[in-house]
Order: structure tokens, then sequence, then C-alpha cells
């Protein structure tokens, strides 16, 4: 995966900010892992958010590696939320039996924060 | 320019290649017409032309007769109010690496949005794409994907997954919902079948074929 490709990581405030607005290949999705990695042992962040507002489709290996994304960052401490699953996709991993057990999905960008920041109002 | 070849050699049965190319540039010249653009008066117009051409060298030969014909057939075929509906093709992509799973489920979508599919079928339709796709590059490494309108109880669009692979050796147990690889990787198919109006799966130890099908609701 060149530069050019790679899903950018903002930091705000304690949290990283992921947000894919890409079609997400297998190499990307591996790349993000990576660097997520790495973004969260440089910086210390203490939250996570990723949004896939932007990604028109996810199956189960995608699905499935952006759960694992949340799972590796828990077991660094650090707490993270997917947010931005559209009704098409909710639907489809429904339906395929799919689930993202273990990592926390919000609505929006908003709402992942509040919850990270501990004033979700849910 | 295929019209014009294919006239060239119905002409040249009857006159030879020389003659039939000076008949054939001279009477398109006369009749003043695009060839990739007929109009139904064009036809007409280009076949008395012929006819012309043709009895200057020939006479009242019989030939003449059965030459005419062919070009009216030729013709026909150019002319848009006799042009068949616009049919969508059929997509057939082969699955080598992981760049063409992306390519694919690409292919699979745009079939499904140019056939008025809802976008929940939408997404279905390219997920389920992806997910043979990724089985055929992951356990059989080299295969193809053919995705084609059909009709039958409505309009839809069938997907055919072909692989030359080891085979499923456990298909019950993936389809069944019992097996999981350490990746996951079973989820696919059985997720697929769920997304799915048909589905079947033929596979042997020289290869698998898992054909799916949705219908426009």
């Amino acid at each position: 995966v060149s530069e050019s490709e790679r899903i950018p990581i903002v930091r705000l405030r304690q949290c990283l900010l992921a947000s894919i607005q890409v079609d997400l290949s297998d190499a990307l999705v591996a790349a993000l892992k990576d660097d997520i990695a790495a973004t969260v042992l440089r910086t210390g962040a203490t939250g996570l958010v990723i949004d896939v507002s932007g990604v028109e489709l996810m199956d189960s290996y995608i699905a499935r590696a952006v759960r694992d994304i949340g799972l590796m960052v828990a077991l660094m401490g650090v707490r993270s939320a997917i947010c931005g699953i559209s009704p098409g996709i909710a639907l489809t991993l429904v339906e395929m039996g799919m689930d993202l057990k273990g990592v926390r999905c919000e609505l929006d960008l908003d709402s992942a924060v509040a919850w990270l920041e501990g004033r979700s109002s849910r | 320019m295929r019209t014009e070849q294919r006239l060239l050699e119905v002409l040249t049965e009857c006159l030879g290649k020389l003659t039939a190319s000076a008949v054939l540039q001279s009477r398109l010249a006369r009749a003043a017409v695009d060839l990739d653009h007929l109009g139904p008066t064009d036809r007409v117009r280009l076949v008395d032309e012929f006819g012309k051409g043709l009895r200057t060298f020939l006479g009242d030969s019989p030939k003449i007769p059965p030459c005419l014909d062919q070009i009216r057939l030729i013709l026909d075929g150019q002319a848009p109010d006799a042009a068949p509906a616009p049919v969508l093709g059929r997509k057939l992509i082969p699955i080598r690496s992981e760049a063409d799973i992306v390519h694919a489920r690409s292919a699979g979508r745009a079939m499904a949005v140019s056939m008025g599919f809802s976008s929940a079928w939408q997404v279905r339709i390219a997920t389920s794409v992806s997910e043979l796709a990724r089985n055929i590059v992951h356990y059989a490494h080299d295969g193809e994907i053919c995705i084609e309108p059909i009709s039958g109880k409505g309009d839809g669009l069938e997907i055919i997954a072909h692989d030359n692979g080891p085979g499923i050796h456990n298909l019950d147990e993936i389809l069944g919902g019992t097996y999981r690889s350490k990746s996951g990787m079973g989820m696919g198919l059985r997720g697929t079948r769920n997304l799915m109006d048909a589905f079947d799966v033929q596979t042997s130890p020289t290869g698998t074929t898992v054909t799916v099908k949705a219908f426009v609701k």
C-alpha cells in the first residue's frame, strides 16, 4: 500500500480518529491495522474511533478485520468505537450472521466521541 | 466499418473484388448515408442504389435478387428501428489476486444499480460477489466470476463463481454452521447463501462452482 493510499489517522485530544472514505481492499485494512497500533504506541492515545461512513460495502472478512482492530487496541488499553455503519451494511452483516461482538458501535462520529469521553447519553 | 466490410463481401460474391469495391464506394457516396446511423429511408435508398450498381455490371442476372436480399439483411441489422432493445452484457472477471476482489464487487454493484435493484440489494449483491471472489483467492488461487442478467420469474442477475481448486471437502459442515476456520472463512459461503434468493454449490476435488441468483423485487 503506497503512502498516498493509506488511511490517515488524526489525533483529537486523547482520541485517534481513522475515517475510511474509500473502497476497502484487504491490503488497505492490513496497513490500517499496523498504522493504528504504531500510532497508539507513539501518542499514548486512550481512545480510537473508526469511522466507516464512507464505506459502501463490508464483507465478512473486512468486517472482521475492522473488529479485530478494535479488539487489538483494547489489549493495549485503548477504548474504541466503530461508527457510521450504513443501513445496507448493517442489514447485510446481520443476514450473514456476522456480528462485531466486543467492539462498541455508534451511529456517527459525534456520538462515538461522546461515548469515548464518557458523556454519552445512552 | 463492420457493415461496410460485410456489404463488400456480399458484393464481391457477384462482382469480384475490384468491381465490388468500386460499386460499394460510388453507391455509398451517391446515397450519402452514414452506415453507423441508418434511418429507415436510408436502407431503402441504399438497396435501390446497390440494385442499380449490380445491374450496370450484370444486366438482369438471377444473382442479383438474392444478393440484394442479403444486403437488406445486413442493413436491417444496423437500422435503429430494427435493433433489439439494449441488453446488459454479461461480465466475466478473472479472479487471481486480492485486487480482483475489489474489481469483481464493483462490477457486481454496477450491474445491480443498472438493473434497478434497491440499495439494500445492491449491498447484498456486491457483498456476495466479494465473498465468492475472496474464497477463490484464498482457497483456489485462480478462478473467475461471471455476472449475468437473467429473466425467469422476474428480472434478476446470476453470479457464477468457478475455480479449478481442490474443492470444498467439508461443505455440509460449512453450510450447517458447525465449521469455523481460524480466519472465519466458512462464514463467507454460508453468509452468501443467506443473502441471495437462490444458492447452489457443485464441488469436487477438481474444482468448485457456486451459482447464486437475486431477483429484482
